[in-house]
């Protein structure tokens, strides 16, 4: 074995290319010592300590780059570095086309009448105040803004009188585009204003399965209905949908709102001209005459159909599920407001959560199922490193077939969101785990709702096929797919 | 050249912005050096700050990246201490993924990095391992990092000319308690997005943070 040293003056590579190059030419030449590194004088301890250090490297400076293999061809060591060096430099990256707008300043000036902004929360007061100052309305993706931050945009947007919807907002539907994760649907009259995006995509999909659309579904962040933010940006778009002529009923989704913020919101309601719908999740209240209130998703979408044909009734998924006692059942949700309305829905039950309605049932550790649990893996602790679950199966499905290793668990309850922003093939990737799963525990009961449309980009069907046909029962709503699951565990 | 900012490390008002010189320069971040040897590093939005960060926007980055020499004068932007919080809660699960993950990577040098980690002879960290900051140095400047948090004192012969001239700049800042953004994110509550930076910087940052912590599973 010859050990072979080649220095490169001054090299300032960042560590991600040296990797890279070196793994190429291990993968190319099919050898294991190949190192690229500064030569400080640790490393060069530590090539030498490993017999990679040859005369030729001794010599090299800490602002150097030292390439150093161990062959048993002398020659090949010459075509291996030439070979790093021509992976070294084809990492440059490319140059963009012409023609898309290339950087923010562009955006600000070009006609375009609304920007998406998604990134770290943390700089998102200084951008988005530019765009509000040039007139353009705002939806902002990120999350990890500060309160301060959101009260001060909001307030900017409302004097400029734009329309702020964020931050942390996941779906808005605006003139038929879909923003950040939303559906295919139909365009109508029933406008939309949610703290919440999956929620927004629960409702907005079940009034299309009903045969109505969506004037405009604003998203306007979770935190808006706190009393700091005082819901500046709900109330706007409550203004914006009294004067809009598309729109002839209001749907408004959230959490329940601080106390004086709620009585504000439907004081507006109760005063406008137009019809309102509202849930308010776990709040239910008693119906005033051009306000009804809704118990869960589906019922918000429902009553909202409702207005315009009283004889709409939701599709009932005929299945037959056995009853099994004594056995725990494990939701594991990608959207938060989904997961929420099961715990609603379950609240008589003793069931635990990283988002519990009663802070009693909070679990210990998230990544740990205790007991019956439901838990919301778009949180932060799961999202922080990883790409949001519905984008990314990673996390999830490692959980379900975790989950199936413990004999103790009867039924898995799961959520599937299709459309824009979504995975291309949730069901296929949710389907692998089940099939995994079902390996270690056959009993094991799978649930899942499908949040989407026909006229999704995923194929609605294939979608609830691939799910039948690995023995995952399909439910087009969740709150059907959560009374199934109590029907077989409770 | 008036540079508007977006935001930029406080101590910035400190050094001479007055003929720079360009080291290198990538997709993300340009570094030049200071007619005092300083490392000042201009980031593109919306990257987080690393101590002499300066946070430009995208159209401002492009205008800076490819100059030689640099004479800067910056205005706008917010000025950010980078400061350690005063108190620490990294949840048990954000540890248990640190350490997955630094087990399941591929390092040169991993198992010797390793035992001398396994020894405490933190010294001969200095300038080890892959990388423009080699990877010892992001070990040390986390592990420091968890010290001062702990208000426990830290070896101080540490010999720094060991290393590369970046790995330098953030050993010295980690010794006066300036540190990146990630890094204060992370002691502060998990806050996970450490590691996305770099390759394998933001992953042996946290390992020397929960080594520092004594958190390490």
């Amino acid at each position: 074995m010859a050990v072979k040293n080649f220095v490169v003056k001054e090299s300032y590579n960042d560590s991600v290319v040296l990797m890279n190059a070196a793994n190429v030419v291990r993968k190319k030449f099919g050898v294991k010592d190949v190192s690229a590194v500064m030569a400080t004088p640790q490393n060069l301890e530590l090539l030498s300590s490993l017999g990679l250090l040859s005369d030729g490297g001794k010599s090299a400076a800490s602002s150097d780059l030292i390439f150093a293999v161990k062959t048993n061809d002398e020659s090949a060591a010459a075509e291996m570095f030439k070979e790093f060096k021509s992976a070294l430099a084809a990492a440059v990256p490319a140059e963009k086309s012409e023609g898309e707008i290339k950087n923010f300043d562009e955006a600000l000036d070009s006609d375009a009448s609304l920007i998406l902004i998604s990134i770290p929360g943390w700089y998102v007061r200084a951008e988005a105040e530019k765009a509000i100052r040039k007139g353009k309305n705002v939806m902002v993706f990120s999350d990890n803004v500060s309160l301060e931050d959101e009260i001060f945009l909001k307030n900017l947007a409302k004097e400029k009188n734009v329309l702020f919807m964020g931050p942390d907002c996941g779906t808005s539907i605006i003139n038929g585009k879909g923003l950040g994760f939303a559906n295919v649907v139909r365009k109508g009259n029933i406008g939309i204003v949610g703290a919440s995006g999956s929620g927004i995509q629960e409702v907005t999909t079940i009034i299309h399965k009903l045969g109505f659309g969506i004037s405009q579904a604003i998203g306007v962040g979770g935190r808006d209905i706190k009393k700091e933010v005082g819901a500046i940006s709900m109330k706007q778009a409550l203004d914006f949908f009294e004067t809009d002529s598309e729109t002839e009923a209001v749907v408004i989704i959230s959490k329940p709102p601080d106390e004086a913020v709620a009585a504000e919101i439907i004081e507006k309601a109760k005063n406008s001209k137009k019809k309102y719908v509202i849930n308010f999740l776990t709040l239910e209240l008693k119906d005033f005459e051009n306000i009804s209130f809704a118990s869960t998703l589906e019922d918000a979408a429902l009553k909202a159909c409702r207005l315009f044909d009283e004889r709409v009734e939701v599709a009932k998924e005929d299945v037959n599920l056995k009853k099994i006692g004594g056995k725990f059942l494990r939701g594991l949700y990608s959207g938060g407001t989904l997961n929420y309305e099961a715990l609603y829905i379950l609240r008589n039950f003793e069931i635990y959560s990283n988002t519990p309605i009663d802070k009693s049932r909070k679990m210990k550790n998230p990544f740990k199922s205790e007991g019956h649990c439901l838990v919301d893996m778009g949180e932060d602790e799961f999202t922080r490193g990883y790409p949001h679950p519905m984008m990314d199966f990673t996390l999830r499905n490692q959980r379900i077939v975790a989950e199936a290793r413990n004999p103790d668990v009867g039924v898995i309850l799961l959520d599937c969101a299709l459309g824009w922003g979504c995975h291309p093939d949730p069901a296929g990737e949710l389907a692998g785990a089940v099939a995994e799963a079902k390996k270690i525990n056959p009993e094991i009961v799978f649930i899942t709702s499908i949040t989407g449309t026909d006229a999704d980009p995923q194929d609605y069907a294939q979608q609830k096929k691939k799910f039948e046909d690995t023995g995952v029962f399909v439910f087009p709503t969740n709150r059907q797919a959560v009374l199934a699951a109590k029907e077989v565990v409770f | 050249m008036l540079i508007e900012t977006v935001a930029y490390d406080s101590n910035i008002g400190k050094i001479n912005l007055k003929e720079l010189s360009l080291k290198k320069s990538y997709k993300n971040s340009c570094y030049f050096s200071t007619s005092r040897g300083q490392i000042v590093t201009f980031l593109k939005n919306p990257n987080q700050l690393v101590p002499l960060g300066i946070v430009v926007r995208e159209n401002v980055f492009a205008e800076i990246k490819d100059k030689k020499i640099l004479s800067a004068e910056i205005f706008a932007g917010v000025a950010i201490e980078l400061k350690l919080p005063e108190k620490t809660h990294i949840p048990e699960y954000c540890a248990q993924i640190v350490s997955k993950i630094w087990r399941k990577m591929e390092i040169l040098f991993k198992a010797e990095i390793e035992s001398i980690i396994q020894a405490g002879k933190y010294e001969k960290l200095v300038g080890a391992g892959e990388g423009l900051t080699p990877l010892g140095d992001d070990f040390l400047v986390g592990f420091i990092a968890a010290k001062k948090v702990r208000g426990e004192g830290i070896k101080s012969d540490f010999d720094f000319s060991r290393t590369t001239e970046l790995g330098r700049h953030f050993l010295v800042n980690a010794v006066r308690g300036n540190f990146s953004r990630n890094i204060i994110n992370f002691l502060k509550d998990g806050d996970l997005s450490i590691l996305d930076y770099g390759q394998t910087s933001g992953v042996a940052t946290a390992m020397g943070i929960l080594n520092g912590l004594g958190l390490k599973k």
